[in-house]
């Protein structure tokens, strides 16, 4: 755990900052920002939304291909990636707090366990999970070729499988990407107890992708 | 009493104890390549807005080319000569031995004027150009709240257009621009990529369309001018903010609509298409969940302009604020649950009924801020200039596009009017009569703000009345046409419906004309132009406040609102001069309109 | 670049009578301390353990007990758990409960978007055919679409029905699946050899259950030397419980191992249609780990298959056995 001397002749980088100059304070620019971010995030929200809406749709007018597809996938692997999820939001808040607090090295910590973590969701996903069913042919619409399916709208339900857990994928990416900047930045020292906004905004990012994974998870693996 | 009111002195004021003086946004940077380079990476949100405002344009020139093209082949109607000569077809390949390859082309041609319109040029319009613009000066702040992320915006737009269009490089699309599914994603199977670019690149925009709505949103939370409550922003400020809240809430759901209908096309993966088990009406309603608010988008912007620009030519206060500023989030709010009104043919006979019965709601809030523009004009002093000419263009216009709407609500009535020329019309009244006409107010109003100097306003005045002659002459035969069952979308009509078909084309070289002259006056504006002074029509909103053209960071004080925007009748405009206006102005005696942050003061 | 910082608050009551651009909404600086968030997280997890654990309940209620519970129970209480998830993610980790309520009011108000979005949708492909019929009419997949793979106009899951059974006429790969099916025949004798027996009939089994999932990703990859391999195996597993002290367990392996490797499988396997081979795999592609679900499909299964009444894709006995399979 590493303080930054507080008598320092040179200030850190987080010390220096200087809220840009059309906000009044630099409370302001972080509520701002953050604002910002919300109006985001409910964007993501609604992008979801249409996988949401489709699944709805779908199980609702043919609940057999749905019951048929949930027993097609594990809920081990399922369970195992939330939990790694939930981890990893714990380890992001956590990271925010060690900012708040200038215990940086552990800030770092906590950031590359998040990383981890994402990076386990990711190989789970892939090794588990879309390579052995992409292989025996379970796979969306007109590439389908899986022989033990009875139901007729069996693919339809690895579309919207696909679909959902796909693009909720490219999200955890995405994030592990910001995650990534962050920890940069943060070993560069951008990032303290009075100027942590960035950090707190890919917390919220990352956030939401569990979020979505927290609803993905029963409906797909869960509910039949 | 003359002009040099504590007020106007505020705008002038260089800087005072800080002895900087900022030149106007406009001034420029060294040669040429360094003024290319200034505009290319600025984070100004006025450059940003102008540079909005010039693509834009852009865009509405290869729209309209494409307009243009359309109405030309439908001089004739297209026919097959017992020997096989087929005629009255316009445009066909130089190979072309059947009178589908003709009828290809114009498919490709309203596909690519539709989508270019609604996605390129009416959605982004005002917000994105004169939005940017003039939301931060209009709340007297420096900037939007992220200024990068505004460039980003730029750019966004830029490539998502560019993709669009190259669509047209690889041969077009024939879709029509609501891309229709499983039509969008079998046709041409040959060649996916059209498709595909077509609507990534609308996609693409919706992003650029979120981030300006997300920055709005944050700027008039957030970067309001002490002394600015909530029911003292302007009302553009408000009709910006609703549209902003639908372009937030609405867009990422065409964002999924569109991925899912990529992936459709690239690897049938059948969630709307039948063959696959998916079903296509279910792409319905994902498309027009977002299509329908953001008509409301298109059309709200607009409508503050109208707000603005009505209550300052008229030179009153304006009559129901508070009625206008929530009948704004009323439509926003309204607009999410209508959306079915776009699927009678297709939905179950419950919910077409629930979904028509719930569009009349939208003719509530319309009609509020109908009658209250009226009322404001009501015994007032209206300046019978670009601007006001453009605004009761618009009112005339609009009146009879929200009327028509209510036909097409009709449950009963729409099924004989769907997908006719009536729809056609429709849209056409509400989106060019309503949204480009008010932008046409708009840009005359805030023009000699934005570039510093006046136009000539009797040829804008003509101007404008020939494209109104145009307008009508082109749509309102239309409505002719579609009542009597003319279909939108064919390349080809039988005889009876020529007369009315030939008078629509005429009408839209009328249009041509009109935007010509347009053209040319902004131009000699921009060439020979006489300066614009700081406050030309007497307007008591914050921009009038800051030079013309503002200087970069617009005030050189913040300034602290002490009155609404539209108190003519006990408020001094800034930089009063009744030689600009020759209103008799209410301001004798009154108060100024803004005062100086204290520290800043004497 | 003159912002003023300082302004005296006698000024605002005067100009800014809302009073929040100046000062107000900065506290949101609220430090979340490590103990909230470490309590937070372990309530998700176990709120993840309970929300599956319902879900297995359920599963075990209907398979064991034969009870039906109404559909809805599972939906219900897989959805409200994740609400209350999502709910406790929201308000600590992304600090809903300190910030700025207008955040919440935003969530808020997407979520309402959300679902005056689900509800119209729902409320037009829900309510269909009410007055013609034609309306309500089904989707029919492989229907109307002219450039679907689907040869002849068949659903798509018939026409990867069919297309496997093409391969499967394919020797190297029957032959595979029959290897699974004699080990399961030891495993059956296997068990009535006492506890020892039961050990191994254990081994088995797994042994079984790994063949056939390995068969169906087979299926689709070239064919492994099932026979040779599966004998290997087997004499490993000998070898394992003969290390774990198991030695009567062992020499039940073992002997089946010998015997395998005897057997002509070709010859045994003349005996089974096509038909009947397919059947079982699809079971064995449906059933899962679960010895008990297994046993069931299988006796099901084997009977109806002696008897060739089994049509191709009546996985009756599959849909009881349920369950997972491996990957
Ligand atoms: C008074 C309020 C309005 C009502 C009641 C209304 C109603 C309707 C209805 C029912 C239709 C569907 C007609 C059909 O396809 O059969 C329609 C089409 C359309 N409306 Fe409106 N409308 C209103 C205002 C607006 C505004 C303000 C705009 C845009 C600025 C707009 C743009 C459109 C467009 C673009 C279409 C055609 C979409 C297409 O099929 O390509 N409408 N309107
Ligand atoms: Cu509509």
């Amino acid at each position: 755990m590493s303080t930054i001397p507080t008598q320092s002749p040179i200030k850190a980088l987080w010390q220096r900052y200087v809220h840009a100059g059309h906000f009044r304070t630099a409370a302001e620019e972080f509520d701002a920002c953050k604002f910002g971010f919300w109006l985001f995030l409910s964007t993501e929200v609604l992008l979801f939304g249409g996988i949401f809406c489709a699944y709805f749709i779908f199980r609702t007018l043919y609940p057999g291909a749905w019951r048929e597809g949930s027993h097609l996938l594990d809920w081990r692997f399922g369970g195992m990636n939330t939990a790694i999820l939930l981890i990893s939001s714990y380890t992001m808040a956590a990271s925010i707090y060690c900012v708040q607090k200038a215990q940086f090295t552990r800030a770092k910590i906590n950031l590359i366990i998040t990383l981890l973590c994402g990076a386990a969701f990711i190989y789970i996903k892939l090794a588990f999970e879309y390579i052995p069913k992409w292989s025996v042919g379970k796979r969306p619409g007109s590439m389908f070729d899986y022989p033990f399916a009875n139901d007729p709208h069996l693919p339809l339900w690895w579309s919207v499988y696909y679909c959902g857990t796909s693009i909720h994928a490219a999200h955890v990416i995405i994030g592990m990407i910001l995650i990534a900047r962050v920890l940069y930045r943060t070993h560069k020292g951008c990032y303290g107890p009075t100027h942590y906004t960035m950090v707190e905004v890919t917390g919220l990012y990352w956030h939401l992708v569990d979020l979505i994974w927290i609803f993905l998870f029963p409906l797909l693996y869960l509910i039949h | 009493m003359a002009g040099h009111t504590q007020a106007a002195h505020a705008g002038h004021a260089h800087g005072g104890g800080h002895g900087e003086h900022h030149g106007s946004y406009l001034e420029r940077k060294g040669g040429l390549i360094h003024t290319i380079w200034d505009w290319a990476t600025t984070v100004d949100h006025k450059k940003i807005g102008v540079m909005y405002l010039f693509a834009i344009l852009f865009m509405f020139f290869l729209g309209g080319v494409a307009a243009l093209a359309v109405r030309f082949e439908l001089l004739e109607p297209v026919r097959v000569a017992a020997d096989g000569t087929i005629s009255g077809q316009f445009f066909k390949p130089a190979d072309a031995s059947s009178i589908s390859a003709g009828n290809n082309i114009y498919n490709r041609l309203f596909t690519l004027h539709g989508a270019i319109m609604v996605f390129m040029v009416i959605v982004p319009s005002v917000p994105a150009s004169l939005g940017n613009f003039f939301l931060p000066l209009m709340i007297g702040a420096k900037d939007v709240a992220f200024p990068r992320l505004n460039l980003l915006s730029w750019y966004v737009y830029v490539a998502g257009s560019i993709f669009a269009v190259s669509s047209i490089i690889l041969g077009g699309v024939d879709t029509g621009w609501t891309f229709y599914a499983p039509y969008s994603t079998t046709t041409d199977s040959e060649m996916n990529s059209k498709v595909v670019f077509m609507v990534m690149g609308a996609f693409i925009l919706g992003f650029s369309s979120i981030l300006t709505g997300l920055n709005f949103i944050v700027t008039v939370h957030k970067l309001r001018a002490p002394g600015m409550g909530w029911f003292d922003m302007p009302l553009f400020i408000w009709a910006v903010y609703s549209s902003a809240i639908i372009q937030v809430l609405a867009t990422p759901v065409i964002g999924i609509t569109l991925l899912l209908l990529t992936f459709e096309r690239i690897f049938r993966i059948g969630i709307f298409d039948p063959a696959l088990g998916g079903d296509p009406v279910l792409y319905q309603h994902f498309f027009w969940f977002y299509s329908h608010p953001v008509v409301y988008v298109m059309i709200l912007p607009g409508m503050g302009i109208i707000s603005d620009v009505l209550a300052v030519q008229a030179h009153k206060k304006i009559f129901g604020y508070r009625a206008i500023a929530f009948a704004s989030l009323g439509i926003a709010a309204v607009s999410f649950i209508v959306w079915g009104h776009h699927m009678f043919t297709s939905m179950s006979e419950l919910a077409s009924t629930v979904f028509s019965a719930l569009t009349f709601l939208v003719a509530i809030p319309t009609a509020v801020k109908m009658f209250n523009w009226i009322g404001t004009l009501y015994k007032s002093s209206i300046a019978l200039n670009a601007p006001m000419v453009y605004t009761l263009i618009f009112l005339f216009l609009f009146a009879i596009g929200g009327l028509t709407g209510l036909p097409l609500g009709t449950l009963s009535t729409d099924l004989h009017l769907h997908d006719s020329y009536f729809v056609v019309a429709h849209f056409h009244y509400v989106m060019m009569g309503g949204t480009i006409m008010a932008l046409m107010a708009g840009i005359h109003h805030w023009w000699p703000k934005m570039f510093g100097k006046m136009y000539n306003d009797k040829v804008a005045i003509i101007a404008a009345l020939i494209v109104f002659a145009g307008f009508n002459l082109t749509f309102m035969t239309q409505f002719l046409l579609g009542a009597q069952g003319m279909p939108r979308r064919y390349a080809s009509y039988v005889d009876e419906f020529q007369t009315l078909h030939r008078w629509s084309t005429y009408g839209s070289w009328l249009l041509l004309v009109g935007f010509l002259i347009h053209l040319f006056n902004f131009l000699a504006s921009l060439a020979v132009g006489k300066k614009a002074p700081a406050n030309p029509w007497g307007g008591l909103t914050l921009e009038w406040v800051a030079d013309s053209p503002p200087s970069e960071h617009n005030f050189d004080h913040e300034p602290i609102v002490r009155n609404g925007p539209y108190d003519f009748d006990t408020v001094v405009p800034p930089h009063w001069d009744p030689k600009d206006y020759p209103i008799p102005a209410p301001a004798a005696g009154g108060r100024p309109m803004i005062a100086h942050s204290p520290d800043k003061q004497q | 670049m003159s912002h003023a910082p300082a302004h005296t608050p006698e000024v605002f009551d005067e100009t800014d009578p809302h009073g929040q651009h100046l000062h107000g909404q900065h506290e949101s600086h609220v430090i979340v301390g490590p103990f909230t968030l470490r309590t937070v997280l372990i309530v998700l997890l176990m709120l993840t353990a309970l929300t599956v654990g319902f879900a297995q309940a359920e599963i075990a209620i209907q398979n064991w007990l034969g009870i039906e519970l109404p559909w809805w129970i599972n939906v219900v209480g897989a959805m409200s758990i994740a609400v209350v998830k999502s709910l406790l993610v929201m308000a600590f980790f992304m600090q809903l409960k300190y910030d700025n309520p207008i955040n919440t009011v935003l969530m808020l108000f997407c979520f309402f978007a959300l679902g005056l979005f689900l509800m119209f949708s729902g409320l037009d492909l829900f309510s269909r055919g009410l007055v013609y019929d034609f309306k309500a009419g089904p989707v029919i997949a492989g229907g109307t679409g002219s450039k679907v793979v689907t040869a002849d106009g068949k659903p798509m899951v018939v026409a990867a029905a069919d297309r496997f059974k093409q391969k499967i006429g394919n020797p190297e790969i029957k032959e595979a699946l029959l290897v699974a099916d004699a080990v399961e025949e030891f495993a059956e004798e296997a068990a009535k050899k006492g506890e020892a027996g039961e050990q191994a009939a254990k081994a088995l089994e797994e042994h079984v259950m790994h063949l056939r999932d390995l068969h169906t990703i087979m299926v689709h990859a070239p064919a492994l030397g099932q026979q040779g391999r599966s004998v290997k195996e087997l004499e490993a597993m000998a070898a394992a419980y003969r290390g774990k002290g198991k030695a009567a367990a062992a020499d039940i392996l073992a002997e089946s191992a010998k015997a395998l490797g005897a057997m002509k499988m070709a010859e045994r396997g003349a005996s089974y249609s096509i038909e009947q081979e397919f059947k079982k795999l699809g079971e064995a592609a449906h059933g899962g780990h679960h010895a008990a679900a297994h046993t069931a499909s299988n006796t099901a299964d084997k009977s109806r298959a002696r008897t060739g009444v089994s049509g191709a894709l009546d996985t009756e006995g599959a849909a009881a056995a349920t369950k997972h399979e491996g990957h």
